[in-house]
């Protein structure tokens, strides 16, 4: 239970800065490609028998550069590029998985979350990945902030928007590694939009929306955890149900009084 | 004679195998109020950007300041269109002006004191002091385009390029606007593109009417006809101020 504790708070970090950028740049699809595409990544693992989440790191990375270079520079539609890399990633898993002799079998844990069973070395790589999500926006918080806010204006004053797009995609990357363990790949999209979505409703500025978004994604696990336990269902879907819940309140709510 | 700021010479750009730009030559001074006017898909937009160097020529050159437009980017403030972002971003409008030091600014600094303070000046010369903390979401459009044009002053520009600052805005902002500009021309050099043609002439010193190619005129004697064959079909100038029996069609556009 202390793992779980632990996993959901250094979630909920990469979760609500990497989940702000998401929703203010309106690239939510993407991040599910790259979550659907890095199941290549865990039947790679699976298949030479190491942690499938090390396998899960260069997939996705890749995953990410592949869908940023072909919608920005290759003249590809971008859904079409999510899509190819979508299902791709996906096949490319169970193939691996179905090569790998035996049953694999923490795959529903990779699929679908399984935040009570987080190792502590998984808990160290995602302290590990937190702190390096951390600095690249520390570094680049200015040139991000006006890329995702106006790419034309941050490109004319001399940004290379397109290097950091693709940065920015590469951290989606390695927070989708990060939120495997507590909502699975199929899930990751919720958890990446949701809070933030919901934070931005109340927040001036983007450092208060990735402050509110964390802290929410940390609200949502904790309280799914419990009612996961209350219940006796999965964590990993009864986080996601929750979150969904409280978004679609929140949006009623505000459409009663007005507000959009 | 004054040197030229800006020059282009036999400028053709195609974009997807359509030919947006053809042969396209013209020189616009220094502290000159040059205004771009002509109908949609003329190639207005597509030559601010390839002053800007966001768009490369297919043929032809363009030197701002004597140099590639990439090497003068510092040099160039800009006041793109409103739709160019998301209006429920969530930033204050003193931000969104800093962003206009980006330029100016090295890679990993964060921005310092100097650059609040031209902020600071921006926001007073646009008359926007007062809503400096003001989330952009909450803005009129015509505070909107005032908060863009100040943050391309912040980064003390010596050209400025305006693609339409005064559309979707009503009559009175838009002659703050032009009064706002009227000033500034005495300090740098501005281009405006527009669809304003019965105002413009009276701010301008003068206009290139584009349409594919171009054809250039004073503000005062930018005619009817003029403007008839840049947009291919008849065009009937109304000065403000002024009554016409026959609607603008150039400004319906």
């Amino acid at each position: 239970m202390q793992h779980a504790v632990w996993a959901a708070l250094l979630a909920s970090v990469a979760c609500g800065v990497i989940g702000t950028y998401v929703v203010v740049r309106k690239i939510g699809f993407i991040s599910g490609g790259i979550a659907h595409a890095a199941f290549g990544g865990i039947g790679i693992g699976y298949y030479l028998g190491i942690n499938p989440l090390l396998g899960l790191i260069p997939f996705s990375l890749l995953s990410a550069l592949g869908i940023g270079l072909l919608s920005k520079k290759g003249k590809m539609a971008e859904d079409t590029a999510i899509g190819a890399f979508w299902a791709a990633g996906m096949a490319a898993g169970v193939v691996f998985i179905g090569l790998t002799p035996g049953y694999a079998p923490d795959l529903f844990s990779y699929l679908f979350g399984s935040i009570l069973t987080v190792p502590s070395s998984d808990l160290l790589m995602i302290a590990g990945l937190d702190v390096l999500i951390l600095l690249v926006v520390a570094l680049f918080f200015n040139e991000f902030l006006a890329s995702s806010f106006d790419e034309e204006y941050a490109e004319a004053s001399g940004i290379r928007t397109t290097v950091l797009y693709l940065v920015q995609l590469c951290l989606i990357a390695l927070t989708v590694v990060v939120l495997v363990r507590v909502v699975g790949i199929v899930m990751v999209i919720a958890l990446l939009t949701i809070p933030p979505a919901i934070a931005r409703h109340f927040s001036r500025n983007i450092l208060t929306m990735m402050v509110g978004s964390s802290l929410l994604c940390l609200l949502f696990m904790l309280a799914g955890l419990w009612l996961s336990y209350l219940f006796n269902v999965a964590s990993g879907a009864m986080i996601i149900l929750l979150a969904a819940s409280v978004f679609m309140i929140i949006a009623a709510g505000r459409r009663l009084i007005g507000k959009t | 004679m004054r040197s030229p700021v800006v020059t282009v010479k036999e400028l053709s750009v195609s974009i997807d195998g359509a030919k947006i730009l053809e042969g396209l030559s013209l020189d616009v001074h220094e502290n000159e109020f040059f205004g771009i006017v002509g109908p949609n898909g003329g190639g207005k937009t597509t030559l601010l950007r390839v002053i800007l160097g966001l768009q490369k020529p297919t043929s032809g050159r363009v030197t701002v300041f004597g140099n590639e437009p990439l090497l003068s980017r510092k040099e160039i403030g800009y006041v793109p269109q409103l739709a160019s972002f998301s209006r429920d971003f969530p930033i204050s409008v003193r931000d969104a002006v800093l962003m206009g030091r980006l330029s100016r600014k090295k890679l990993f600094r964060p921005y310092d004191r100097q650059d609040l303070e031209l902020v600071g000046k921006a926001l007073e010369t646009v008359g926007m002091t007062a809503l400096k903390e003001r989330h952009v979401a909450e803005l009129s459009g015509g505070e909107m385009q005032r908060m863009l044009i100040a943050r391309a002053l912040v980064s003390q520009p010596r050209l400025l390029l305006l693609d339409e600052p005064t559309a979707s805005i009503d009559p009175a902002m838009k002659t703050t606007i032009y009064d706002l500009l009227d000033t500034l021309k005495h300090e740098m050099t501005i281009i405006m593109v527009t669809h304003d043609t019965g105002t413009i002439s009276r701010h301008v010193s003068r206009v290139a009417c584009l349409n594919c190619r171009v054809t250039m005129t004073t503000g005062e004697q930018m005619t009817s006809e003029a403007l008839s064959d840049t947009y291919h079909y008849p065009v009937t100038m109304v000065k403000h101020g002024e009554r016409s029996d026959r609607p603008l069609r150039g400004e319906e556009e």
